[in-house]
């Protein structure tokens, strides 16, 4: 029987009605199955869907970022050849034979055996033909061991923070270490390292800047061994930066806000203080972001709960997955800054919390603020507590220009000995005995931790070229021009 | 097949589902509502000897968290524009000072709309009037000017002056007086009681901010405002 047009019509409207009641018992179902509650609708916000996160695979891993700060050759002569970890390759490598490697496959063997040695045994292996790999940042051995071996070794309890590790050709199935505690090493690999053998070979042979221990440039008044380079022909040029955001664009730091503040920020205070600061509270000083005239982001957050403190590796996970949220390592602008981490502590709050201090580079060389690292990270209860960010953009092309002799590093250090001795004694930097010595000289050179150079900027946006003097564990750094080693600040943490 | 029926019993059962799910959904998301009403939270109160005397306020209005901005005039500023006011006619009535006063504010550009005179204070020959800022009908609590006459001339005008600068735009569901109350309830730690003498619905930004008043603009959230033992006081979030 043919159906005239209103029934069909009819027949049509109760199809769609059916359609519709279908898909809203579909959508109240998952609203019990997902446990969605009438808050989390109200809270959403289109600023979730545009939320900067930035790809997994463009931020660094645990495997990219622990890796040696620097790496010496050392020509069995006193010479040494000094690169960035990622300028040879030796550390980890495609064929698995490089210093990580052979440590790894030693604990996976079942081999690895750990004898203390004495500073002197280790001195002594260091000044043949050998490679050092060197850790400005205190990495436990043993997460280290979880990051490159199926299971740590238990002989890893007892070791502390990486501070070198090295090899020497006159011992080729060793692997020697230095922890944060001087307390020296020798390791049993399960196969020589002839491969790092050549590389010894090879780098010492290179056409690079040769470095030697400061003492055999001074004489026997300074007993430092800070590797200084002969001389230096640099490429680096003074170049323009641009801060991150601009203190006055007030919707764009409100944007940077709710990155930190997101389902909350309806009920986040914003104080804008007359020095130009904006201050964003959550709950009365729970959480705080502080958004300065400077270009720095610091973020403070008071831990929750009571969960128990993370491994090292497990923090850096938290810190990472904040940081990726934070946009990663892309400025404002979306250029691509290249970090490495600078320092790192695990239980810097002795509640088993992680500090990581990331800087980054303009091509191969550390550009520093006289005032603030680019990222710090602090991990405590499983929860980032503090994070403070200061990002700046410029054009690599600008940062080189024809190489030109610099400054020699001993005259950098001669020319402003004094200088460096106030700003230490300024900031109770001297000890007692320190105090006493007439030599102030000495006393300068005998406390020099590390001897580099790269960029500084301060507040006027020039990045300048310029000699890094680390001292105290990289709690004090002063800087001087590269090329007339004219005094351009210091800092002090 | 009749599948015209079909489809309606379709509808049916359907219709039933859906009314069957939001009903329950509903009641599982109904927020923690406080069971508890008024007469009980006295009782509540008065066991750990804190006493209400004065009304529970009934009405909480949604409000919008607000910017509100510092206003400061310079010391040599203030005082020319008092040299430049005409004094006010004998007679002084508080009508007259408030006229006087509000011509004043519009000369510095106070907004009308936002300054609420509060009261007035008279001793000898210095009168003092105080206002409040207020948007809406809530106080701004941190913002208050007083406006001192000797005489029949402004003498000086002081205090912390706060202006809405802009609302935010969503609305914040506010709590009650009562939830207020209980969480005051709970709070307490204090073994000898209190007497309340007011609650009130203010604009109200933080402790840390409200002593130390070097910014130029802050948010402010609505917050019950309770008045205790001659003087004292405790805020706490309305949201």
């Amino acid at each position: 029987m043919k159906r005239n047009p209103g029934e069909k019509l009819t027949g049509r409207i109760k199809t769609v009605i059916i359609a519709v009641l279908s898909l809203s018992m579909v959508l109240l179902l998952c609203f019990f199955w997902f446990n969605i509650s009438m808050k989390d609708i109200q809270s959403f916000s289109i600023d979730n869907l545009t939320r900067v996160q930035v790809n997994e695979s463009d931020m660094l891993s645990a495997s990219e970022t622990f890796v040696p700060s620097r790496i010496s050759f050392n020509a069995g002569n006193g010479a040494y050849r000094v690169f960035n970890s990622d300028e040879v390759n030796c550390w980890a490598t495609e064929d698995k034979n490089g210093m990580a490697d052979l440590l790894a496959a030693s604990i996976d063997e079942g081999v690895f055996f750990a004898e203390e040695i004495t500073m002197k045994q280790y001195e002594d292996m260091k000044n043949t033909a050998s490679i050092t790999a060197i850790f400005d940042y205190g990495l436990p051995f043993k997460d280290f061991c979880s990051l490159i071996a199926e299971k740590p070794p238990q002989e890893s309890d007892y070791i502390g923070a990486i501070a070198e590790v090295s090899f020497s050709t006159a011992s080729t199935t060793n692997l020697f270490l230095k922890d944060n505690q001087n307390k020296y090493y020798g390791i049993t690999l399960s196969k020589p390292g002839e491969y790092l053998s050549q590389c010894v070979n090879e780098h010492n042979t290179k056409n690079t800047v040769t470095y030697f221990p400061m003492d055999s440039y001074l004489g026997e008044a300074i007993s430092n061994k800070t590797l200084v380079p002969v001389e230096l022909n640099a490429e680096l040029n003074d170049f323009v930066i641009q801060r991150d955001f601009d203190i006055k664009d007030s919707k764009h730091i409100d944007e940077l806000a709710k990155r930190f503040f997101s389902e909350s920020f309806d009920f986040v205070r914003k104080i804008e203080e007359e020095s130009g600061k904006t201050v964003y509270m959550y709950g009365y000083g729970r959480r705080i972001l502080i958004a300065d005239v400077d270009g720095t982001l610091e973020y403070k957050m008071q831990a929750q709960g009571d969960a128990g403190s993370l491994s090292y590796l497990q923090a850096f996970e938290v810190a990472r997955a904040f940081i990726n949220r934070q946009g990663g390592f892309f400025t404002e602008s979306g250029q691509e800054l290249k970090p490495y981490l600078k320092d790192g502590e695990y239980n810097f709050d002795k509640s088993g919390g992680s500090r990581f201090v990331f800087g980054i580079k303009c091509g191969k060389y550390p550009l520093l603020s006289a005032s603030s690292d680019a990222i710090v990270v602090e991990v405590s209860k499983g929860q980032v507590t503090y994070f403070k960010k200061c990002f700046v953009s410029f054009s690599e092309s600008n940062a080189t220009r024809e190489s030109r002799q610099a400054m020699s590093a001993i005259n950098v250090i001669a020319k402003n000995y004094k200088e460096i001795y106030n700003v230490m004694e300024q900031n109770m930097l001297l000890g007692e005995d320190e105090k006493k010595k007439a030599d102030r000289f000495s006393v300068v050179s005998d406390k020099i931790e590390n001897m580099s150079y790269g960029y500084v900027f301060g507040g006027d946006n020039i990045a300048r070229s310029a000699w890094i003097l680390t001292y105290d564990k990289q709690d004090f750094q002063m800087y001087f021009s590269l090329y007339d080693g004219e005094f351009l600040g210091y800092r002090v943490n | 097949m009749d599948w015209t029926k079909a489809k309606t019993i379709l509808i049916v059962a359907l219709l039933l589902a859906n009314a069957f799910l939001i009903f329950t959904y509903a009641s599982a998301n109904k927020s923690e509502q406080i069971a508890i009403n008024e007469e009980e939270l006295i009782v509540l109160l008065e066991n750990k000897n804190i006493f209400i005397e004065t009304e529970i306020p009934q009405e909480h209005p949604n409000l919008e968290a607000l910017t509100i901005m510092h206003t400061e005039f310079s010391k040599e500023e203030i005082e020319a524009l008092i040299a430049s006011v005409d004094p006010i006619s004998d007679g002084k009535s508080q009508d007259d000072y408030l006229q006087a006063v509000e011509e004043f504010f519009g000369y510095l550009g106070f907004p009308s709309e936002y300054v609420e005179f509060t009261y007035m204070e008279k001793n000898k020959d210095i009168t003092t009037l105080f206002f409040k800022t207020r948007v809406n009908g809530i106080d701004v609590d941190v913002s208050d000017i007083k406006c001192v006459f000797e005489g029949n001339k402004i003498k000086e005008i002081d205090g912390n002056i706060f202006w809405p600068k802009e609302f935010l735009k969503k609305k914040i569901d506010t709590s009650s007086a009562v939830e207020a109350l209980l969480s005051f309830f709970s709070e307490w730690s204090g073994d000898e009681g209190a007497i309340i003498s007011k609650i009130e619905l203010v604009y109200w930004i933080g402790d840390e901010y409200n002593e130390n008043i070097d910014y130029l603009s802050v948010t402010a959230l609505p917050a019950w405002k309770i008045t205790y033992d001659e003087g004292k006081k405790i805020y706490i979030d309305a949201f």
